[in-house]
């Protein structure tokens, strides 16, 4: 019985030492050398600091000593919190005052530091200490956290989702079986190791001994060096956002470069057009091809759909049937179960995915991380995702059809409209703000009022101190007035109507 | 064309499709780091391209060098433009 995640490297250390277990940027590193290096970043984290179940973030680009950073963390008995290295320095001390810890792990000229404190020594006796090390952490459970990953909050402070090893193990399991996992995998990953699905390419590596390429920064937004990228290296396994495959689609990329070794092709983070699937399908006629769904609340994924058979007559790309051991549930606005097929209620979901939480934040945690109302499963937690859904009549299968508020997806990226009102209200300037997201052109838009402006504030300037760039919106739209509802908050439906035209639905 | 008329194309493009109040956009501006054409960005340029200018994108130069800036933009289109016009 496994206990903790990283028994998965440990295994596959043994199994394949001096096999390549990260590229990245042409250099690789093997098994061994990732596992002895992770073991001496942690025993010097264990010398030196003598903490256990912290929180530690991780202020790294991605790379393999960010990966190596990752494991020593958890190696240490503490908790890795991967930060965004881009994000500005404001929200960083957000994030910081939410963990209530400084501690972070950083590079200075090439040695990590942690905490201004600077690992110099190299450790040769290796066995001494992976003895040492495996000892401090025999006493950690499996319900103990591995990893913080923060999301948007509506109020502008971001939210730590808290995540055990139970859980991540619970699905890279499922995951295994499910996608026929084996060593000869070589996987490219395109996720950032802040957002949770680099968890899959991560651990799924660890747990078979695969090969993961971390990306370079252009193969993402060039089709061509994606092409050369993929068939020089053989990658067979991709999980990623729609938008990026959406990208890819829209040039024709597949015709241009041979992409036959691309066998396994997941994608997740945002709904996947019905358009982009079809043209994916008969790019790639022989591939898998799987939507996967779930919120960073329930470690990665809990519903999946494996594209088979005739796709033709589909109307859109369902979300697909829970991942084992995991129930939907789906809540009308009173927290009462919906079991009629076809009725649009929310997505909730039970099983080991589950987070603990949000990291001390248990007013927020309560309001989303509830007891199941069905009969007699109150001790259960369920997670309420705040999507809208419907199990159909026809097809048994789960499908999405919205939010019941203002979060909304872009690249991926799960982003609350409220936060970057906050930003922008920050400004004496602004009276009110409003923040639309037009899912068909990719653009976040911002609308508000002000009083006499001489010119066109420089919004981007001004917001790049405070949100990450995934967040700015792409315009900026002042407006004399509102409209408002009849209790006076701001008229969504009728701004979005006024500026995209009618029939313009969801965020 | 001449280069002059395709950058102002290219300039009236980006400006709508990328609006940045307050910052001037110029020849030289790096659109990939300085202005904020993402990857969406590129595809709907190089779709912008082939439309207005009526010349092939060759996939495989879509990249950082031709991306770079409205200069190197323009300087590619007038080349593809010529090797149309067999000139």
């Amino acid at each position: 019985m496994q206990n903790l995640a990283i028994e998965y490297l440990q295994n596959s250390k043994n199994k394949f030492p001096d096999k390549t277990a990260l590229v990245d940027d042409g250099q690789g590193i093997t098994f061994n050398r990732l596992w002895d290096n992770s073991l001496a970043l942690a025993y010097w984290i264990n010398t030196e600091f003598h903490i256990t179940n912290q929180p530690i973030s991780v202020n790294l680009p991605k790379s393999i000593d960010a990966v190596i950073a990752l494991l020593a963390i958890q190696l240490s008995g503490n908790i890795y919190v991967p930060l965004d290295i881009d994000t500005p320095a404001k929200r960083k001390e957000k994030i910081l005052e939410v963990l209530g810890s400084d501690l972070m792990l950083e590079l200075i000229e090439g040695k990590f530091s942690l905490s201004g404190k600077i690992l110099s020594n190299s450790y040769e006796n290796t066995v001494e200490i992976e003895s040492s090390v495996l000892e401090k952490l025999s006493t950690r459970k499996p319900k103990d956290p591995l990893y913080i990953i923060f999301t948007s909050g509506t109020t502008g402070t971001p939210k730590g989702v808290t995540i055990s090893n139970a859980s991540v193990i619970d699905y890279i399991d499922w995951a295994v079986e499910t996608y026929k996992v084996t060593e000869a995998e070589i996987i490219g990953n395109q996720a950032p190791l802040f957002f949770d699905n680099s968890v899959l390419d991560l651990y799924l590596t660890f747990a078979k001994g695969c090969t993961l390429h971390l990306f370079p920064r252009d193969v993402l937004r060039f089709p061509a060096e994606f092409g050369t990228y993929i068939s020089n290296h053989k990658i067979n396994f991709i999980f990623f956002v729609p938008s990026l495959l959406s990208n890819l689609v829209a040039l024709e990329i597949f015709k241009d470069y041979d992409l036959a070794c691309l066998k396994k092709i997941l994608f997740a983070g945002e709904s996947m057009p019905l358009n982009t699937l079809k043209l994916l399908r008969s790019g790639f006629p022989s591939a898998l091809l799987s939507n996967l769904y779930g919120p960073t609340e329930i470690t990665v994924d809990a519903i999946y759909w494996v594209c088979e058979g005739n796709i033709e007559n589909l109307n859109e790309v369902p979300l697909g049937k829970p991942c084992d051991n995991h129930q939907v549930i789906f809540l009308d606005e009173e927290e009462k179960p919906v079991t009629t097929p076809d009725k649009i209620a929310e997505i909730c979901i039970s099983g080991p995915g589950v987070a603990l939480g949000y990291w001390k934040d248990a007013a927020t945690t309560r309001g989303v991380f509830i007891s199941n109302p069905e009969s007699g499963k109150q001790d259960e937690t369920i997670y309420k995702t705040g999507d809208l859904g419907y199990q159909s009549s026809k097809d048994g299968l789960i499908y999405m059809t919205g939010r019941k508020d203002n979060q909304f997806k872009h690249y991926g990226y799960r982003i609350e409209a409220g936060e970057i009102e906050n930003a922008l209200n920050q400004f004496e300037f602004i009276l009110q703000s409003c923040v639309l997201y037009d899912s068909q052109k990719k653009r976040i838009m911002a609308f508000y009022t002000a009083g006499k402006l001489e010119s066109s504030p420089p919004f981007r300037n001004l917001l790049s101190g405070i949100l990450p760039q995934y967040m700015i919106p792409h315009s900026f739209h002042q407006l004399d007035q509102f409209p408002t509802t009849q209790n006076g908050k701001v008229d969504h439906k009728i701004l979005r109507e006024k500026i995209m035209g009618p029939k313009n639905g969801i965020r | 064309m001449e280069s002059a008329e395709i950058k102002l194309h290219l300039k009236v493009f980006f400006e709508e499709e990328f609006p940045n109040p307050g910052n001037t956009l110029t020849d030289d501006t790096n659109l990939l780091n300085d202005w904020f054409v993402d990857s969406f960005g590129i595809v709907n340029t190089t779709l912008f391209l082939e439309k207005k200018f009526g010349i092939e994108v060759c996939r495989a130069d879509i990249n950082a060098n031709t991306f770079r800036s409205i200069e190197s933009l323009s300087q590619y289109v007038a080349h593809q433009l010529k090797s149309i016009n067999g000139s």
